[in-house]
């Protein structure tokens, strides 16, 4: 299993949308997915798991930034986007999230 | 007197009409071959799977190819058909299996060895039947102490069968080897399999299995059968932990063995890395499926990381080890 992490620049207005080349499925808080490219397996973390839930249609990287800071307040708006970004992009590199 | 016996059937196959009922993984198999290896079931009830044998080539069919696995000298290949799914196994011969998982039959190969028949019948043509039907097919043994399941699951030769059999001398009951067939729910729970296990000679001599059991059969492996009845678990058991095996040479701190929890989602990619039939057989749209299944037994179901030492001698404090966990929980 690879835990995801990494980091990339996307813009706030990319738009971003998970994969439909994959399954995935909650487990307790955080997620699984099985990359159906490489039947690579995957984790996410409780708040990767949230961002996946989220893209599960086309949403703005500046959307999942101010979704997730409803979520979880007490991180700052900054830190918040870098994570994002970072998230994203290595989803991306793995082809587990497409830029829409 | 003439000679009949080269085109007789092989003594280990039955006339259609002389089909016998097996008792196993929770259902009842009807077949044409003889399963030694399982309990006949008389109880009257309709099959849930029926095995038949054909003699000859398997018709040609339009095939669509899953996946294929190769062990050694041996390829087994999947396809799909119209009505199912066609199993071919490079020294055993064809089997075709129904779309429902209902009926399998079995292209008679002849140089098939039955032994390596049958345990492609339990294995993975039933596995097949199962997934078919939701359940989750570990490859894995587990026993029932008290009330709940512990299972073990791993890759070969890392003592999924020795731990179970050493627990069954020990007072658990033996729930099936080789393949677990787990349903999700709450409880999670597992059907009594096959009441038999295959043991190493080394193993199987350091065991005191005639406490247990009443036949030992000789081979590669040694097949352990003819439980004793309060040695079996005969009805599904309410899984209480997975143990996913990853043995030891030696420990500095001297234990004989420790484990950690795995985390939800390590838990399910865990369990999915161990199912009966890999992705690479069945391909990867049954993978997920089988992923999804996966995440309803971790998610109810307590999984951790065993580090048994590998020691014969200490078999037994491994064994004492795992039941004291078993009765904290």
């Amino acid at each position: 299993m690879i835990i995801v992490s990494g980091m990339h620049n996307l813009s706030l207005d990319t738009a971003v949308c998970a994969s439909p080349q994959q399954v995935s499925c909650d487990v307790a808080d955080e997620a699984v997915l099985l990359s159906m490219r490489d039947g690579e397996y995957y984790g996410l973390n409780e708040v990767g798991a949230s961002i996946w839930r989220l893209i599960q249609r086309p949403r703005t990287v500046l959307e999942l930034r101010d979704l997730l800071l409803e979520e979880y307040e007490e991180i700052e708006a900054s830190e918040c986007e870098r994570a994002v970004v970072s998230f994203l992009t290595e989803m991306i590199a793995l082809k587990l999230v497409d830029v829409v | 007197m003439p000679t009949v016996a080269a085109s007789l059937p092989i003594s280990v196959f039955r006339n259609r009409e002389q089909a016998r009922d097996y008792s196993a993984f929770g259902g009842v198999l009807r077949s044409e071959i003889d399963f030694p290896e399982l309990s006949t079931s008389d109880n009257g009830a309709e099959p849930d799977w029926t095995l038949r044998v054909e003699r000859g080539d398997p018709p040609p069919r339009t095939v669509t190819p899953l996946g294929k696995r190769q062990i050694r000298e041996e390829r087994y290949e999947l396809f799909q058909i119209p009505d199912g799914f066609r199993l071919v196994y490079s020294h055993a011969g064809t089997f075709d299996i129904s779309g429902d998982g209902g009926s399998i039959v079995w292209y008679d190969h002849r140089e098939a060895v039955p032994e390596l028949v049958r345990s492609i019948v339990l294995g993975p043509a039933i596995s097949l039947a199962l997934e078919l039907a939701g359940f989750l097919c570990l490859h894995g043994s587990a026993v029932v102490i008290g009330e709940a399941a512990i299972a073990f699951v791993g890759p070969k030769h890392f003592g999924k069968s020795t731990l179970a059999t050493a627990l069954a001398t020990a007072g658990a009951r033996l729930v099936g080897d080789d393949l677990l067939v787990v349903s999700s729910g709450r409880p999670a729970t597992v059907r009594p399999g096959v009441s038999s296990v295959r043991l190493w000679a080394d193993m199987a001599a350091a065991l005191p299995l005639r406490t247990v059991c009443n036949t030992l059969i000789p081979g590669v492996k040694t097949t352990v059968t003819g439980f004793a009845h309060e040695a079996l678990a005969v009805r599904p058991a309410m899984l209480g932990t997975i143990y996913v095996l990853s043995p030891v040479t030696n420990d500095a701190a001297g234990r004989v063995a420790w484990r950690k929890p795995l985390a939800p989602s390590e838990a399910t990619v865990a369990l999915a890395h161990q199912t009966k039939l890999p992705a690479s057989l069945v391909g990867l749209r049954a993978a997920g499926s089988q992923l999804v299944a996966a995440a309803a037994v971790a998610a109810t179901v307590p999984v951790w990381t065993l580090h048994p030492v590998r020691d014969v001698a200490r078999l037994g404090d491994l064994v004492r080890q795992i039941i004291e966990w078993s009765c904290v929980e």
